[in-house]
């Protein structure tokens, strides 16, 4: 089976995993952040991934990390992708869980980056936005990325929508 | 004669006392003197003429190597003739050579200061510009610095709250 197919498996195992959770939307919001720290620290990618370090001990730190701050879905699927030595493939996965998700729900996944995290009105107001942008509602998924510096990167699908402070620091650089 | 010259005195101072010396002198006088005409002037005479001749030969030799000083004299006055047209001939012909190799060297000199002077005007407007480009970019970089540091300052949370709520108000409009 080539690789692609298993993430594809897999990604639709997960998404049939959250589903059934009562607390779906939480799973979700969990596993999307833990996809952006897994990205973000080296430590945990050599941890998780390593094939040296011993399965135990990936456990171990899984349930460390996790134990009291997430649901036991959340850990149960993390557990799941450490046991299969795809801890790799989290940020893969839960993208496209997230995809299966917002079009399970006839919505459009819209990753929002912004230096600051967005309050729930905001949210709403931009989904609202984007949802009159494109034609059709949107699932938000806020990334805090302090390198967007200020404002706000919006991605749907192939569309990007920049308003961050980043992109004007960049024209002002292309001006001189 | 010759008795009275010589009888009465045996010490006449003109004849001796005894005339028969007288002529047995005469006779051996006269024999002797024949005898030198006849052997000893020849001989003598063959000795002048020899002598005459090689004088007279001499004499021509010596007119001779006269003759052929005199020529070679005019030979080495024509080959000095010459040697002095040569000479000149050869100055001159140097002296045009020098005057056209320094012509020669001074348009050469004068193309490669032409040369010299575009090649550094080159360098000089090409170092400018590089400056000119290193200055922009370095100002480029500082300003931008400056600017991001500016930026970043200000963005408190009211402001990064205002950039998102103008941003979804352009999304929404």
């Amino acid at each position: 089976m080539a690789d692609s197919n298993r993430t594809d498996v897999l990604a639709d195992a997960l998404h049939a995993m959250v589903a059934v959770s009562p607390v779906a939307g939480e799973v979700e919001d969990e596993l999307f952040r833990l996809a952006r720290i897994y990205e973000s620290s080296d430590a945990l990618r050599t941890t998780l991934s390593d094939a040296t370090v011993p399965m135990a001990r990936r456990h171990q730190v899984v349930e460390e990390l996790l134990s009291g701050r997430a649901t036991p879905t959340t850990v149960a699927i993390l557990g799941l992708l450490v046991s299969l030595d795809r801890a790799s493939d989290l940020p893969k996965l839960v993208d496209a869980m997230a995809r299966r998700s917002a079009a399970a729900s006839n919505r459009s996944l819209a990753e929002v980056r912004s230096a600051v995290p967005l309050d729930d009105a905001q949210v709403d107001r931009l989904a609202a936005a984007l949802e009159k942008q494109v034609g059709h509602p949107v699932k938000i998924r806020v990334i805090v990325d302090p390198a967007v510096v200020g404002g706000v990167v919006t991605q749907i699908g192939d569309l990007v929508i920049d308003g961050s402070v980043r992109s004007r620091l960049a024209q002002l650089r292309e001006a001189f | 004669m010759f008795n009275l010259l010589g009888a009465e005195a045996p010490n006449s101072f003109l004849l001796p006392g005894d005339i028969n010396e007288f002529y047995w002198g005469t006779v051996a006088f006269v024999v002797v003197f024949g005898l030198l005409g006849k052997f000893a002037v020849p001989v003598l005479r063959k000795g002048l003429q020899a002598r005459s001749d090689k004088i007279a030969k001499e004499l021509g030799a010596a007119d001779a190597a006269k003759a052929e000083a005199l020529a070679e004299a005019e030979r080495i006055r024509a080959s000095i003739g010459n040697a002095e047209a040569d000479a000149a001939a050869i100055v001159a012909e140097a002296r045009t050579a020098a005057t056209q190799l320094v012509a020669t060297m001074k348009d050469r000199s004068i193309q490669e200061a032409a040369d010299l002077r575009t090649r550094a005007a080159a360098d000089i407007e090409s170092q400018k510009n590089q400056a000119i480009a290193d200055l922009r970019a370095e100002v480029t970089e500082l300003a931008r610095g400056a600017a991001e540091a500016v930026v970043r300052s200000n963005l408190d949370a009211d402001t990064q709250a205002a950039l998102i709520n103008r941003y979804i108000d352009q999304v929404g409009a």
